[in-house]
């Protein structure tokens, strides 16, 4: 059975046709929703959040695009509501000279885990180092890069959730790239 | 993974070598599993929020009844008035007269109208000098029979206020004696 025809069923009151879509879609939501956050927490509120929503809105889904991207459409702007909340609370909580402290932790990516000393062999330094990079990138690449790397979306899924061209995409997710080289240079990671 | 490792030459990587190592952790960032749980918590969530949006309209239902009761109300009430208190008069079969229950200020010349007048007449007279509808007009209630004339007893009423005369007594002035200036 296909997502129009699950949707078809869903609009006319069918819930175990929606919860089939759930099932369908809940990895692509939830991965584009920790993207957004950094947080597993708010990820998986913003999922909820993104599915109800949607259902509450499936009268208005016009067929224009898939199912899928529409849906990602409204996950998105969730958890950049959510990242908007945090990073306002952030900005009341940090003082107003910690921009690094505030940028990195209200994106949600805060300090990489405790490496072990296996890790710490095996480039847990530089590993370390590329989460922090990835971390401190403004939230334009950084949004490009984590959605494109995740495998989840084509470019196309991925212009319609960040309201840009895939032309665009594909370049944000270059620069991204090279700024998170350029970060590491600068951190010593080229010596 | 020799590509992660510290000894690689991030001068070099700007070409394609670093790059999977950024994709990779890339990845890491989002690839936590999905909760298993997180289905069921939409689908619990689904059903609770239809239940929610039904109440709304539940607890509309309370006001606009109470506006219809309201407006039926007043139409009943237009369609059909009460006479004031004013305007009641009981008759007297026995005495042939009518007896004005109301204060005098106001039902004064309507009583005065019924003075004397034949007991089936009274009603449909002191009606007219109200300028309202004759009571004939109205749908006939119970026959209730003749009623009890209602003797008032007079009622002695003191004065609120009594006046206390006030008696003020002379002032008494003595002579004054000014000496004169030098």
């Amino acid at each position: 059975m296909t997502d129009d025809d699950l949707v078809a069923r869903a609009r006319e009151g069918d819930t175990a046709a929606f919860g089939e879509l759930v099932v369908r879609h809940q990895a692509a939501v939830y991965r584009a929703a920790l993207a957004a956050t950094g947080s597993t927490a708010d990820a998986d509120d913003v999922a909820q959040e993104a599915f109800l929503l949607a259902y509450r809105r499936l009268k208005s889904f016009r067929g224009a695009a898939s199912f899928k991207t529409w849906l990602l459409t409204i996950a998105w702007n969730q958890a950049l509501n959510r990242r908007r909340a945090a990073t306002r609370w952030w900005q009341r909580i940090v003082p107003v000279g910690d921009a690094d402290t505030r940028a990195v932790s209200a994106s949600g990516f805060g300090p990489p885990p405790p490496v072990t000393p296996e890790e710490l062999a095996a480039g847990g330094q530089l590993r370390s180092g590329i989460r922090q990079a990835i971390a401190a990138l403004p939230p334009k690449l950084r949004d490009a890069l984590l959605l494109a790397q995740s495998g989840e979306y084509s470019y196309d899924e991925m212009a319609a959730m960040l309201g840009a061209p895939a032309g665009t995409i594909k370049w944000r997710v270059s620069e991204a790239r090279r700024a998170v080289r350029a970060l590491l240079r600068m951190h010593g990671h080229d010596e | 993974m020799d590509t992660m490792s510290k000894e690689f030459d991030v001068e070099a990587a700007t070409d394609p070598a670093i790059d999977p190592a950024i994709e990779h952790i890339a990845r890491e960032m989002t690839s936590a599993p999905v909760d298993a749980g997180l289905a069921r918590r939409v689908s619990a969530r689904i059903d609770a929020d239809g239940e929610r949006r039904t109440w709304p309209w539940m607890w509309l239902l309370a006001p606009a009844a109470a506006a219809c009761v309201l407006a039926l109300a007043v139409f009943v009430a237009r369609e059909n008035p009460e006479p004031a208190p004013a305007q009641t008069v009981q008759t007297n079969p026995e005495a042939g007269r009518e007896i004005a229950t109301a204060p005098q200020a106001k039902a004064g010349p309507a009583v005065t109208a019924l003075k004397g007048a034949a007991p089936g007449t009274a009603p449909r007279t002191a009606s007219a000098a109200l300028g309202k509808p004759p009571a004939a007009a109205r749908p006939a209630g119970p026959d209730l029979g003749p009623l009890a004339p209602i003797v008032l007893e007079p009622v002695n009423v003191s004065p609120l206020v009594v006046v206390m005369p006030i008696e003020i007594s002379t002032i008494a002035i003595d002579r004054i004696e000014i000496t004169a200036m030098p």
